[in-house]
């Protein structure tokens, strides 16, 4: 089997797993949510015959398990509960350690135990279960003293074909003894090492002989498989004696132990995060294949332009030459921009990675919290998402930990008692913003001031702005928790998270309503990045707006819009302020129009409305910036190049109209 | 000796050293950009970059001495705020490219022209009339601060 196919196998379980689990979050909040059942049925049925195929057995027997659960979830025989999306959240990490590595500790233990409370939700998976029992539980090595009687040959015991069937397993070791050495009569012994799946297998080749058979168990695994096995039993000498057994049984159990030791001393370093698997599935990157088309119109295009120069140089023609090496240099600059897009991946695989956090460790301090991810379109770089899942874990922790409170703490502030943690992420001028938003208790600044003197960052009469305290939480070592748990609380998050951050060039704010909320902003410089937008024109200027911000868009007739009273127009029984884009950019056009068109935009809690003259259609635009120096021009994200050549500006919502 | 870019804006020369130009451009369609000042002609699309462009003799506020009817842009490539961008001068006439010895414009028994004292402290000989240097760093500085008094004179 091509190894190249197993891995992308691997691959592509590994992305069904993180949709896998948060279909089973998202079902665990809404479990009426019929279509998220059939998303496991789809899940279990796009992995359950490649897995087999390239020998992941135990993938196949949990994926199997799951499916039968899920069925009798769906004919209505069983109840979606917190057990369930446990126990399969559980059969999900499973399922990743078996792809992972060969064996990492207990993992069978793991697996007979999932397994067990499948049973008890569904008996009727025993009798699957116990066929694939047979493979895992009865492997055994034995240690065998077959001593035939002398009369073996008059019994008509085929002796030769029961030692032959012993040499010609996969693993046995077969080894004649002389008993006494008397050679008048017929006494010899073998002493048998064989490592079986079935002890059937063994039984049926000692069938009649099985009185003249002695079997003991050396290790309930394959004694072959250890390290230097084979030199050992050499090494036991050509004559037979009594403790042979327990020096074999000794070293094995030895083996056994280093062997655990060191799987151990590996998994230490590799399950503290599940991050890792996350990084190696993140240096393969899957391309929809019409951008693989694109690239390779572009190459045809510049093997014809390359002829035609060739063609123009032979001719001496110098101002044909000068205008194909120009036609070239637009190319080539167009497929750079092309070919960086492609490092572009949506920032919802990174969000989504945290759905599962979020639910544990709410469970675990018995709180309640709505996790909201808003923007998950936004394009990022994928080397963002590798150096950002690290500092996002710390804010994420931070706001479940110190953010959140007990539900009954909530209730008694008259809050909701279940508290929302919300991630969202934008694109501002130059800039890529992720936000984390909690509605907790928000921050002391009080506390912080009283820490920031303990441990000497303030003096005693320094007077100091709410900003510049909130500042003070990057300090190192400086915690508002009061307890410091295996959470989080060591005072070395934040620190943690600025570094990072600083790192990749950016910047972090907190602010926070105490009380309230806490929010924390990381601002990132965007060098090259791709924005979804409307295309829309006003004044005979191409505009761009980004999608995520537009709530409608509506034709109306001029006469409509002359009618607009105070520049408030209602919109679903909400009065939102309305800007005419011609009359705010001072555009001239002497077109006339019978119909304009009205975009409803909304940032935040804020709604207002842009009138454009047209409306042409939805662009992926390559943000391109305007230059340091209109810096101040913050109305524009930036520019872009339309497929004709003309330019647009992209708008920034955020700072057309402020509510 | 250093190359430089020689060109004219109304009556008087100027020199660029050359490192800093990419290259030379003959009148090229541009598009408004809106809420920046006059002295923005707009930007253009120069081999797929955004290409904003200032007319000098607007932002020196000087006049053109003949009746041109065509003008030139010269293409600077410029590193600020950790990004590399292009700016488009849009010049009168340019007069070509060559060596020059740098001098101290009293040596030169100049004085600077007043609007465009801050950015030129040193001229250069050009046969036998001179040029005023432009510092690019202290221009575009200037070019900027204009850009933000004249956005938030508009709010």
């Amino acid at each position: 089997m091509n190894p190249d196919f197993k891995n992308l196998f691997i691959l592509e379980v590994k992305d069904l797993l993180q949709q896998f689990e948060s279909d089973l979050i998202d079902l665990e909040n809404s479990p009426e949510r019929q279509e998220l059942i059939d998303e496991v049925f789809r899940f279990v049925h796009s992995i359950k015959g490649a897995a087999g195929m390239y020998g992941f057995n135990e993938i196949v027997i949990i994926v199997h398990n799951l499916e039968e659960i899920f069925r009798k979830i769906k004919q209505g025989n069983l109840q979606i509960d917190k057990k369930i999306i446990d126990l399969s959240l559980h059969a999900k990490d499973l399922i990743l350690r078996y792809l992972n590595v060969e064996k990492t500790p207990n993992l069978s233990e793991d697996l007979q135990n999932l397994i067990r409370e499948f049973e008890r939700l569904n008996p009727e998976l025993k009798d699957f279960n116990k066929r694939f029992n047979k493979t895992s539980e009865n492997q055994k090595t034995y240690y065998i003293i077959f001593h035939p009687d002398a009369d073996i040959y008059q019994r008509a015991v085929n002796l030769t074909a029961i030692i032959e069937d012993l040499e010609g397993l996969k693993y046995s070791l077969v080894k004649p003894f002389e008993a006494h050495k008397n050679p008048e009569k017929f006494d010899i012994f073998w002493e048998i090492i064989a490592y079986v799946d079935d002890l059937a297998e063994l039984d049926q080749i000692f069938v009649f002989v099985q009185d003249e058979v002695q079997k003991k168990i050396l290790c309930d695994c394959n004694a072959f498989e250890l390290q230097g096995f084979k030199e050992f039993y050499q090494s036991l000498g050509e004559n037979f004696s009594a403790d042979r057994y327990e020096k074999l049984r000794n070293f094995i159990q030895d083996q056994l132990k280093q062997k655990l030791q060191k799987q151990e001393n590996q998994s230490v370093g590799q399950s503290a995060d599940s991050l890792e698997v996350k990084e190696q599935s993140l240096n393969y990157v899957r391309l929809p294949a019409y951008q693989l088309d694109n690239l390779l119109k572009y190459v045809s295009q510049l093997i014809t332009y390359n002829y035609q120069l060739q063609v123009a140089i032979d001719k001496s023609d110098t101002n044909q030459v000068k205008i194909i090496s120009q036609t070239l240099q637009t190319l080539i600059s167009e497929i750079k921009d092309y070919t960086l897009q492609l490092r572009l991946l949506p920032i919802s695989v990174l969000f989504r990675s945290y759905n599962r956090l979020v639910r544990d460790l709410a469970f675990q301090q018995n709180k309640k919290v709505r996790f909201i991810i808003e923007g998950e379109d936004t394009m990022i770089d994928k080397t963002y998402i590798e150096k950002l899942y690290t500092p996002l874990l710390h804010i994420i922790r931070n706001a479940i930990d110190h953010g959140i409170e007990t539900p009954q703490e909530r209730i008694e502030k008259n809050k909701s008692p279940v508290g929302t943690i919300k991630i969202s992420a934008y694109q501002s001028q130059a800039n890529l913003i992720i936000q984390v938003q909690d509605d907790g208790r928000g921050i002391d600044l009080e506390l912080i001031r009283k820490r920031a003197l303990e441990l000497g960052l303030l003096q005693q009469d320094e007077k100091l702005t709410d900003q510049e305290l909130l500042k003070l939480i990057f300090s190192p070592g400086l915690t508002t928790s009061a307890k410091v748990d295996e959470i989080s609380g060591r005072g070395m998050g934040m620190t943690v998270i600025r570094t990072a951050i600083g790192e990749l060039k950016g910047e972090v704010e907190v602010d926070t309503e105490p009380g309230l909320s806490t929010t924390i902003t990381i601002k990132l410089p965007v060098t090259l990045s791709i924005i979804e937008t409307l295309h829309l024109s006003a004044g005979g200027i191409n505009f761009l707006v980004p999608v995520f911000n537009i709530v409608s868009v509506e034709k109306l007739p001029v006469s409509q819009i002359q009618g607009i009273k105070d520049g408030r127009i209602d919109f679903r029984g909400e009065t939102v302020p309305v800007l005419d884009l011609n009359k705010f950019l001072e555009l001239k056009d002497g077109q006339q129009y019978d119909k304009r068109v009205l975009v409803i935009l909304s940032v935040g809690q804020c709604k207002y409305g842009v009138i454009f003259d047209n409306v042409h259609g939805q662009i992926s635009a390559v943000i391109k910036n305007l230059g340091a120096v209109f810096y101040a021009l913050d109305i524009f994200i930036g520019a872009s190049i339309l497929g004709d050549g003309r330019i647009a500006y992209i708008l920034d919502p955020f700072k057309v109209y402020k509510c | 000796m250093d190359s430089y870019v020689f060109f004219r804006v109304g009556k008087y020369n100027f020199a660029i050293a050359i490192k800093q130009v990419v290259e030379v451009l003959d009148i090229v369609k541009t598009q408004i950009l809106p809420k920046t000042p006059q002295f923005v002609v707009g930007v253009a699309n120069f081999r797929g970059e955004i290409l904003p462009i200032i007319d000098l003799t607007t932002m020196f506020k000087l006049n053109s001495t003949d009746e041109l009817d065509k003008r030139y842009i010269v293409v600077l490539k410029y590193f600020m705020e950790n990004t590399e961008s292009f700016l488009g001068l849009s010049v009168d006439k340019v007069l070509g490219v060559s060596e020059g010895k740098v001098e101290e414009l009293e040596r030169l028994s100049q004085m600077p022209l007043q609007q465009v004292k801050q950015y030129t402290v040193s001229g250069v000989q050009l046969g036998d009339d001179f040029a005023f240097l432009l510092d690019i760093d202290g221009l575009l500085q200037a070019i900027a601060m204009e850009i933000m008094r004249y956005v938030n004179s508009k709010k």
